[in-house]
């Protein structure tokens, strides 16, 4: 306990009600609620599906799901894909980034810019510049052959541009909190190597990396989670198209709860993904205070 | 980092890599400025220059799009709503937030190590995950296609981070101030509202300022429980897509005015930008 807490037992509620209320508002009785539908068998459109309990048979039916499978594979495919590309390159540009200070000043605000904007302005960036008529990248990308008619609504193209898109949105953000994260690094480490005789190469394998290691690991949960959540930026530019290529798990839970108005499936598939990002945040969460206590 | 370049600089034939170097930066910021401003630019051309196969930088600029959209289109309410939501979103999370911050901060409450946890789940659950639900919930209450739904559907993210966020910055006030305050007579409340707020006002307003930014950019929620009556601007977009065709310079001033803001709030609260979007895991 730190000292100079107040340990009056209760003391503090009064402080807290207000936020409390809210959040058993917002976040307790809505989750509930998710549970409750999750069981029932609840379609607005098919009046003989009017919330009857049906125990697990949601569950079931969510995990023989070839639909639902499949968006779970696409999802993974962007993740995996997009994940690695941005570290790296948020990485070597962090790098170059901290050894010039006049550079960090003046374009580390412009190369923040995908980051801050709007997912939905991000869309409408990948949609107009990518298309193959009158985009800046489109344009181009014909001009060099690369493409036929579009990219958006091809079919082997679509996916592929979708997580471009996010490897352009989102790298910004990795570059920033590595540009912090180096920047806050103790000296002391680099000037014992630096005495010791060791290389730049050596410096950065054995000193930066392992003193990055918390950045990194914080980064890869946040980075991890926005990519399970991705949704604004496919929503704009493609819907879940052409046909289902980029309809990752999100997309197909918006069209079965909001187009098929399939509540009581939909509130299941939520819930399933609700279960893997709670189960990847307490992973984390465990591992954080583990290496903490280890210190 | 800063001991890296200077011993790398003193050797000699280094300089070709600080060449590399800096090319590659402006690289990296010539293609994450590129795709935005040619949007930017497009929100000031006619119809055809939009529409033109061939690519130009230079165009006799127009507002056209810009009355289309704001003055005889809708776009002016779905602007008032974005900044109406915006506020709100901002006030109910301080008012409620803040006080529940210096509570985990100062005193002994059931739950303080878990603080952190609750509030890496709201951020990591995915948006349709709470969306859904709180619209079954809002249908019931009559809220939604309201302004008060999309702000406490907003509050569902903001909160936590406001409280979670204030809460460390609560920590890096002396307890010596608050132990002053009491000793001079001053109850709980009056050291909080008198003593521990006016210190922290900078830090108060970047984080409202933060939680703006989510707000203002955000567009699920917004989409889904707002309705035609409460539509803020992002939720807005997919209207201007319609089976006639895609209204882009339309999209492109709207686009202009939901990023500018956001751009120079961004600038506003540069320094404090890190420490936000990691939860204070990073110092920026």
């Amino acid at each position: 306990m730190q000292t100079g807490v107040r340990k009056a037992p209760y003391k503090g509620y009064q402080w807290l009600w207000p936020a409390l209320i809210l959040i058993a508002v917002i976040e307790l009785i809505p989750f509930i609620v998710m549970l409750v539908y999750s069981v029932r068998a609840i379609n607005f459109l098919d009046i003989s599906a009017s919330g009857q309990f049906v125990g697990l048979d949601n569950y079931r039916q969510a995990l023989n799901d070839p639909e639902f499978g499949s968006s779970i594979a696409k999802l993974s495919k962007v993740i995996v894909t997009a994940l690695p590309i941005q570290f790296a390159l948020g990485l070597l540009v962090a790098l170059a980034l901290t050894a010039h200070q006049t550079l960090r000043k003046y374009l580390l605000p412009i190369i923040i810019i995908p980051m801050i904007i709007s997912p939905v302005v991000v869309g409408l960036i990948g949609s107009l510049n990518l298309n193959a008529d009158f985009g800046l990248i489109g344009i181009t990308l014909k001009k060099l052959g690369l493409v036929e008619k579009t990219i958006l609504g091809d079919y082997n193209l679509a996916l592929p541009a979708i997580i471009i898109i996010d490897i352009w949105q989102w790298t910004p953000f990795l570059i920033l909190i590595f540009t912090a994260g180096l920047l806050s690094l103790p000296k002391e480490p680099y000037e014992a190597a630096y005495v010791d005789g060791a290389s730049t190469w050596q410096v950065f394998v054995r000193v930066t990396l392992p003193l990055m290691q918390p950045i990194f690991l914080i980064a890869l949960l946040l980075r991890f989670t926005d990519l399970f959540k991705i949704f604004d930026t496919i929503f704009i530019m493609t819907e879940g198209g052409p046909g289902s290529v980029t309809e990752v798990s999100n997309i197909f839970a918006y069209r079965v709860n909001f187009r098929f108005w399939n509540l009581g499936y939909g509130a299941t598939l939520v819930t399933l993904l609700y279960i893997v990002s709670f189960l990847v945040c307490f992973a984390f969460v465990k591992i954080a205070t583990m290496r903490e206590a280890r210190r | 980092m800063v001991a890296i370049t200077e011993q790398s600089e003193t050797k000699a034939g280094i300089n070709y890599l600080k060449v590399l170097r800096i090319t590659f930066v402006f690289f990296i910021a010539f293609v994450s400025f590129i795709p935005f401003l040619w949007i930017m630019l497009s929100a000031f051309k006619v119809r055809t220059d939009i529409m033109s196969p061939t690519l130009s930088f230079f165009f006799s600029p127009t507002l056209s799009n810009f009355v289309d959209a704001f003055v005889e289109g809708d776009f002016g309410i779905y602007l008032w709503n974005s900044t109406m939501v915006g506020v709100g979103t901002v006030i109910l999370c301080l008012v409620t937030g803040v006080p529940a911050a210096y509570a985990f901060s100062r005193f002994y409450v059931l739950g303080k190590k878990h603080l952190y946890f609750f509030v890496l789940t709201t951020r990591m659950a995915p948006a349709i995950a709470v969306a859904l639900p709180l619209y079954i919930v809002f249908k019931n209450l009559y809220l939604l296609g309201s302004i008060p739904g999309v702000i406490l559907a907003h509050a569902t993210f903001t909160l936590a981070l406001v409280i979670y966020l204030m809460k460390g910055l609560f920590d890096e006030i002396p307890r010596e101030i608050d132990q002053a305050s009491l000793v001079d007579g001053y109850s709980e409340w009056q050291t909080f509202l008198y003593v521990i707020l006016p210190i922290s006002r900078s830090s108060i307003a970047a984080t409202g300022f933060l939680a703006f930014i989510f707000s203002w950019n955000e567009f699920l929620f917004a989409l889904l429980l707002g309705g035609t009556d409460a539509r803020t601007l992002p939720a807005a977009f997919p209207g201007l897509v319609t089976p006639l065709g895609t209204y882009w310079g339309q999209l492109c001033a709207a686009a202009f005015a939901v990023a500018i803001p956001v751009i120079i709030l961004a600038t506003l609260i540069q320094k404090y930008l890190v420490k936000g979007l990691t939860l204070g895991a990073v110092k920026g």
